[in-house]
């Protein structure tokens, strides 16, 4: 080669004078989400105070804005995407996985999908496109479904089904969950080590009557009477009918009642000064049904508006 | 061309400033004139300093003439004339600017409040650009987006021109001789790009001995040159090192932050007519910082290029120039990979008189850019970023081929017309695109103080990125080429003296356009980056000046205008169309050295948009409220000392946004984004 080309060779090869990358390998973690028994083989009426059994025919929810943070959380990477799942499904499946070293808090998001929404096993285009379609009034949520239930209870030769569209959205923040009796916050990445991260769906934590999954019973009965006595008795309960419930007319009121008596800064500003049933399974319900880690719990919060999580 | 020029009592030139006439020629005159001796001025036998009128006359060197003269005018200056026995010649090589061009000398820069003297700063000062943010060097030009504006040195195709954003610009200003933005229907010289074009031209080498010198709060930047080999040879040193890593440890331990930038010329005369060059550069920045003992780097790009030229004069009539350069591009993108591209481009231009009323302007050029990314080693292989980044920005290499003709033809003394076309071949990714760019304009001469200019023309560019980042660039050229078509017809009219005015009609209309950053967040789903719209830019600019090197020099600046896009059937304002953009600067001499000056910009809210993620996305509304109205002023304030007969030294002090004033983007106030700087510049 010549003395030019030699000298053009070198030019085109040249590497630049930014600094290398000389941080240590991450850890990685992976997240992944599964469906409790319940979700796949339903609540029997034996476990339910009231006697009603419940069984769910569909289930549809996005997931995913995993988020880790902290001080002492150096972060690789950000795959805050979502993925819209079909958790009837048995198993667990991949929600995203994480690189980052140190200890991280750990966040995740109940959201409806967006166009870039990846899709889980067994969900289908019109599936996602079903959950991103916006209510027709525009004053209830400009957002798609975050979350889709399908079912029906029975007890005896009642029979109340339920179709229920979440369209608010639940950030999970500061996750933690208890290993050996002490309080474990986050995740704890060391260098080149990987771990897995689970998010449970439960089947249970709509029909607890208590925000407190220690003190909650299983109960379907006022739901069915929202239907069957001050609805329109078609055998489904609706939100609708829900809405009309108020929660300090719930004979027995049980736990109910706690989302009522709640301090104002502990309600979601959409609650009324007179909460409904619909209430309490938008703000105390459905947050429950995701669990960190099985037994862990975070600080859930539920976002009517989509400017207020991004 | 007349100069008013200051002879002190020994007969030497104090100072030269233009009171009439255009650019290049008014600071080729002056330059020329400092180097002038007179028989002073006498009072009462005794020699004393005075203030004379001198007239500078240019005419077209005919051939085998011998080069321009200055003619002196004594009778109009009584008191001092000319030394008779010493004919004087002056050999000025300049471009009478093409018509619809803006440009600013270094000269004026320096006077411009704000602009910290770096040329390319002072852009934003003229009419049809359009900030995107205050001091952000990021510009809308006649409705085109940042990454539709080309910007060149020396023709040298370069990524950006500005350090770190909001610093000052990469090369040292002592090595720019002037800047001129083309923002539409540009000399067929000037291609794929096809919005706005940013040009600089560095100053001539020099043989004498000459420096510049600053020393400022954030930086300290240094240029040399001198001459060896009889005058055959020059050597030029430059560069600007930034120490605000060690101010900025200071305040924030953890941060680093540093830029730097070095120019190197060497330029040889074969013979008087042949010349070679070489002319390296480069530019480095980086942002980063160290948490839990790991550094990582938030921001990094540098580039270099190296230019081998040869020049070679035909007489007066022609000149022809020849070169290959090599460049290098990098920037740190997410998880600390880089993003590279490798240029290597051969370039050759050739200006003929071919009579004394038409020159011809050719010239080819062929640019060969590899591209690559490092993969992402810890990242999610799922995640849609990662899939996107790597479909947008796949590793290959582009190739583009492109030669271009046109002709400066002055068919009568007032009328100059410039017909061309430009011809470039694109390939990327196994997909090949043709543009063919015809461009006409042209300058007639109503009176000698009123000219009425149009200037029409088509330019393709392959996709582009939201903002010109080193070594990012998108390879989807199966989208099609960028299309633009750029229209504007105006009058230029002389003032009174050293005043001159400007207001011009312009009408673009974009096609195929990939404008990430105008499309209002909501509009678009999907790939964003990719999406392409149309898009059309229509408005009125307004440009009165008076050059900033006067006693009193100054500029008002205004600009009404709607940038629009349409996309999905829907047709709405641009993200950043700014109805109303205008500045204003005036600078004084106070006397005794010390110059003040200030400047006013304001410019109107951007459009407000409600982003949506749902699958029914609202349609954008085609009148949306806006965000409110900015203003900033200012301020620069120079006191300058001379210390012998050609060294000087100054202190200056600058502040961009002396008012501390924010700025409002939808609910968020941003800011201040307030630059100060102080410091001391000398030169000999």
């Amino acid at each position: 080669m010549s003395r030019a080309g030699g000298w053009l060779a070198l030019g085109l090869s040249a590497s630049g004078c930014l600094p290398k990358d000389t941080r240590p390998e991450p850890g990685r973690a992976l997240v992944s989400v599964h469906p409790s028994d319940s979700l796949l083989t339903g609540i029997a009426a034996e476990a339910t105070e009231d006697g009603w059994a419940i069984e769910y025919q569909r289930l549809l929810i996005g997931l995913g804005r995993v988020d880790l943070e902290g001080d002492r959380c150096t972060v690789y990477s950000d795959a805050d995407y979502t993925r819209l799942f079909d958790l009837l499904l048995p198993g667990a499946q991949k929600v995203s996985e994480q690189y980052a070293l140190g200890s991280c808090d750990f966040g995740f998001g109940v959201v409806p999908p967006s166009a870039s929404s990846l899709l889980g096993q067994g969900v289908s285009e019109a599936d996602a496109i079903f959950m991103r379609t916006p209510p027709t009034d525009p004053a209830v949520s400009r957002r798609g479904i975050s979350l889709y239930v399908e079912g029906q209870a029975t007890r005896g030769s009642a029979r109340e089904r339920f179709a229920w569209a979440f369209r608010w959205r639940v950030s999970y923040q500061d996750c933690a969950t208890t290993r050996n009796g002490e309080l474990a916050v986050g995740l704890e990445l060391a260098s080149g080590q990987e771990q897995e991260v689970e998010i449970q769906i439960s089947g249970d934590a709509l029909f607890r009557d208590d925000p407190d999954p220690e003190l909650a019973k299983l109960r379907f009965a006022a739901f069915a009477a929202a239907d069957a006595q001050s609805g329109n008795a078609d055998g489904e309960v609706s939100l609708d009918e829900l809405r009309q419930v108020k929660l300090a007319d719930l004979s027995p009121g049980g736990g109910y009642q706690r989302l009522v008596s709640a301090a104002s800064s502990d309600v979601p500003p959409f609650v009324g000064a007179e909460p409904t049933l619909e209430d309490y399974l938008l703000v105390s319900a459905f947050p429950g049904m995701a669990r960190f880690r099985d037994d862990g719990s975070c600080v859930a919060r539920v976002r009517a508006r989509s400017d207020d999580f991004d | 061309m007349i100069l008013t020029l200051t002879i002190n009592s020994d007969g030497s030139v104090r100072s030269a400033r233009a009171t009439s006439g255009q650019e290049p020629f008014a600071s080729a005159a002056q330059q020329a004139a400092s180097g002038f001796r007179f028989e002073p001025a006498l009072r009462d036998g005794r020699p004393v300093a005075a203030t004379i009128r001198f007239e500078v006359a240019f005419r077209t060197p005919e051939p085998q003439a011998p080069p321009a003269s200055a003619e002196s005018n004594p009778a109009a200056a009584p008191g001092a004339a000319p030394v008779p026995a010493a004919p004087l010649a002056v050999l000025v090589r300049g471009q009478l600017l093409a018509p619809a061009v803006s440009s600013f000398s270094r000269a004026e820069v320096r006077q411009l409040p704000g602009a910290f003297g770096d040329p390319f700063r002072a852009i934003e000062a003229l009419p049809g650009v359009t900030p995107i943010a205050s001091g952000l060097p990021f510009f809308y030009v006649r409705g085109a987006p940042p990454g539709n504006v080309g910007y060149f040195l020396d023709g040298v195709r370069v990524p950006y021109l500005y350090h770190v954003g909001l610093g000052p610009s990469i090369v040292h200003p002592g090595l720019v001789e002037r800047v001129d933005l083309y923002p539409g229907g540009y000399p067929a010289r000037f291609g794929r790009f096809a919005g706005g074009i940013v040009a600089g031209e560095t100053t001539a080498p020099e043989t004498e001995l000459h420096g510049e010198a600053n020393l400022r709060l954030f930086d300290a930047g240094l240029l040399a040159e001198t001459g060896f080999a009889a005058g055959k040879g020059s050597l030029l040193l430059g560069g600007r090192y930034s120490y605000t890593a060690a101010i900025v440890s200071l305040l924030a331990p953890d941060t680093d932050l540093a830029y730097r930038d070095y120019q190197l010329r060497l330029s040889y005369a074969l013979s008087p007519n042949d010349r070679i060059t070489a002319f390296g550069f480069g530019s480095y920045d980086l942002v980063a910082q160290t948490q839990n003992d790991i550094y990582t780097v938030v921001f990094g790009s540098e580039f270099y290029r190296l230019d081998l030229r040869y020049d070679h004069t035909f007489g007066a009539d022609g000149h022809l120039r020849s070169a290959v350069t090599l460049g290098f591009d990098q920037t740190r993108i997410g998880d600390q990979r880089n993003a590279q591209g490798r240029m290597l481009a051969l370039r050759t231009e050739l200006e003929q008189r071919l009579h004394p009323r038409l020159t011809l302007r050719a010239g080819a050029d062929f640019t060969l850019d590899a591209f690559r990314a490092d993969s992402r080693t810890y990242a999610d292989p799922e995640d849609p970023d990662t899939v996107e980044f790597n479909n947008l920005f796949p590793p290959r290499t582009d190739l583009a081929l492109g030669g271009w003709a046109d002709v400066v033809w002055k068919p009568t003394p007032q009328l100059e017309v410039t017909p061309g076309v430009r011809l470039d071949l694109f390939a990327s990714g196994g997909t090949t695109a043709l543009g063919i760019d015809p461009r006409i304009a042209a300058r007639y001469e109503i009176s000698k103080a009123l000219r009425i200019v149009h200037a029409y023309g088509l330019a393709h560019q392959p996709p582009s990125f939201i903002v010109p980042i080193p070594g990012l660039t998108p390879g989807k050229l199966q989208g099609g080429l960028q299309t633009s078509l750029q229209t504007s017809a105006g009058v230029e009219l002389d003032l009174f003296e050293a005043t001159t005015a400007s207001a011009t009609l312009f009408h673009n209309a974009f096609f195929h356009m990939n404008d990430a950053l105008g499309i209002p967040d909501g509009t678009t789903t999907g790939d964003a980056l990719n999406q392409r719209s149309l898009g059309s830019a229509e408005g009125f600019e307004l440009f009165v000046r008076r050059r900033l090197t006067q006693r009193i020099g100054g500029y008002l600046s205004y600009t009404l205008s709607r940038s629009s896009r349409e996309l999905g059937g829907y047709s709405f304002p641009s993200a950043f169309d700014r109805t109303h953009v205008g500045s204003t600067a005036l600078a004084y001499d106070l006397g005794r050295a010390w110059r003040a000056g200030m400047r006013f910009v304001f410019y109107t809210g951007i459009p407000k948009t409600t982003p949506s993620r749902g699958l029914i996305t609202p349609p954008p509304s085609e009148h949306p409220a806006r965000d409110p109205s900015f203003y900033r002023l200012d301020v620069r304030l120079e006191k300058r000392w001379r210390l012998g007969e050609r060294a000087w030294i100054s202190f200056v002090f600058e502040v961009l946004n002396s008012t501390l004033q924010k700025e409002t983007f939808g609910d968020n106030q941003v800011g201040p984004v307030t630059i100060p700087s102080i410091g001391l510049e000398a030169g000999f």
